[in-house]
């Protein structure tokens, strides 16, 4: 090399009696990668910049997951494991048939079901910020009503506390409440709302208002 | 449960990009994936949702160890892949009481998301090798220590060594899982050989054989919010983090990997 990158600036002796120490067995059993495998062949290789790295990728056949959104629970031992999906360079994939609904109204249904197990209610909505609605399971009409006027108002206070999820409660009949979060998202303002026993407390405003944004993201969208 | 800490001496050598982006590929292989932002500055948290400023999260728990470790937990998109984010208690290392409790709280804390079914647990630290990231370093199963390669990064090789073998004889647990070249412009002479230097003169075996490119595909996906492999044109980073992902396999001999 022209201009030597290291050998001039440091004690190369230094350097390799310092990694000679770090790599000295210790009481723990950690593999070292000394083995040549077909596996690591593909690894060396993985030195190609991205753009050699894709060309790569997309003859073997790239898939992006379109997994819909779902609440992790709190135990997953009772729960097949996910299809794995290799990338190794040259092999191909595990190909991922795609719903055939809409992928927005997927998310929005699985956020649905999501707010309902972390809240217990029911009657989840969903609209955007022209109150259009886009997801619907209340199923009284005096209820719709009160949450459009709720629901506007949230996104007033939205837009006027930015990057601060918060949210409006309503006791409505029986004892119930009718609450509302708000979060931008790649698809605009979106408004969701849930009846439940009790108010969402400010853990789940936040939680809520994050799975929100990510069900408005528009990835599916791009890929379709 | 593998535990890994993604640790530099240095900032700005991609410990966060490595983070989110391995995290997503071992979750994309079917690994119950935890992202954990340990670094007070919120990088991962600020990377991927515009909500992180009002999450709790690790270090609320380091403050506080009866915190509900579920409840930090943030979900993603994917069933395999959450995140915790630093949280608002991020003045918890200058609170003096740090190292002596926050190596039994760290290790309460993986235990405790063992019992929770995470598989893998990434670390994303703050750059520096004391106080609590010493302590999550050394709690973890193995770090993986992100290098520019590019002289400025590379000449401080031997300093980085130093403290690891000084952190080492304190934390004996401590186990480097190795050295991973990021921002390599092939396309540049001086980055090239910067890390072609230091795989001649380290041990193969603390090198990984993959190299992160340069590419603003990273800068565009944290400007998104998400890992670069989601991205429209995401393709190669999926292709590259995958045989990172790989590699760690291939050093960690855990039938959490090695599952049919």
């Amino acid at each position: 090399m022209a201009n030597d990158p290291i050998q001039s600036w440091v004690d190369v002796d230094e350097v390799k009696r310092l990694a000679a120490e770090l790599t000295a067995p210790s009481t723990q059993s950690v593999k070292q990668a000394s083995d040549s495998t077909p596996t690591q062949e593909a690894a060396v290789n993985a030195g190609a910049s991205l753009a050699d790295a894709r060309s790569k990728a997309d003859k073997s056949g790239v898939i992006a997951k379109k997994t819909p959104v779902t609440p992790l629970p709190p135990q997953v031992s009772s729960r097949p494991p996910e299809r794995p999906v290799l990338m190794t360079p040259g092999q191909e994939p595990l190909v991922e048939v795609r719903p055939k609904q809409d992928p927005f109204h997927v998310r929005l249904q699985d956020y649905a079901n999501w707010l309902r197990s972390e809240t217990g209610g029911q009657g989840v909505f969903v609209f955007d910020g022209h109150h259009k609605i886009l997801f619907d399971e209340l199923d009284d009409p005096r209820i719709a009503e009160a949450v459009k006027i709720l629901g506007a108002s949230q996104q007033i206070m939205s837009k006027k506390k930015d990057g601060d999820p918060s949210s409006l409660c309503l006791e409505i009949e029986n004892g119930r409440v009718l609450s509302i979060v708000s979060a931008v998202t790649e698809r605009g303002l979106l408004t969701a709302g849930i009846i439940a026993k009790n108010p969402l407390n400010r853990q789940l405003v936040e939680k809520a208002a994050h799975m929100l944004e990510v069900s408005g993201s528009k990835r599916d969208t791009e890929n379709s | 449960m593998i535990t890994l800490a993604i640790s530099s001496q240095k900032g700005g050598v991609g410990k966060t990009t490595t983070s989110i982006n391995l995290a997503y590929a071992f979750a994309r292989s079917g690994i119950k994936t935890l992202l954990v932002d340990a670094d007070p500055q919120g990088s991962v948290g600020l990377s991927l949702t515009r909500q992180t400023r009002s999450l709790k999260g690790f270090y609320d728990l380091m403050e506080d160890p009866k915190l509900s470790v579920e409840s930090l937990v943030v979900p993603t998109r994917s069933k395999l892949f959450s995140l915790m984010t630093a949280g608002q208690a991020c003045d918890y290392e200058l609170s003096g009481d740090s190292s002596s409790t926050s190596k039994e709280r760290v290790d309460a804390f993986f235990h405790e998301l063992e019992g929770l079914g995470y598989e893998l647990v990434i670390m994303d630290t703050a750059a520096g090798l004391f106080n609590t990231t010493a302590d999550v370093v050394s709690a973890c199963t193995g770090v993986i220590i992100p290098q520019q390669a590019e002289p400025l990064g590379i000449r401080s090789v031997p300093k980085m060594l130093q403290v690891l073998n000084k952190m080492r004889s304190s934390h004996s647990e401590l186990r480097i899982l190795g050295v991973l070249l990021t921002m390599e412009l092939k396309q540049l002479a001086e980055s090239r050989e910067a890390g072609q230097a230091l795989r001649a003169i380290l041990p193969e075996e603390l090198v990984f054989k993959t190299t992160i490119p340069r590419d603003d595909l990273f800068l565009r996906a944290s400007a998104r919010g998400i890992p670069a492999g989601v991205m429209e044109d995401g393709g190669g980073a999926l292709a590259v983090y995958d045989q990172l992902r790989v590699e760690i396999e291939a050093r960690i001999d855990s039938p959490v990997f090695h599952r049919t």
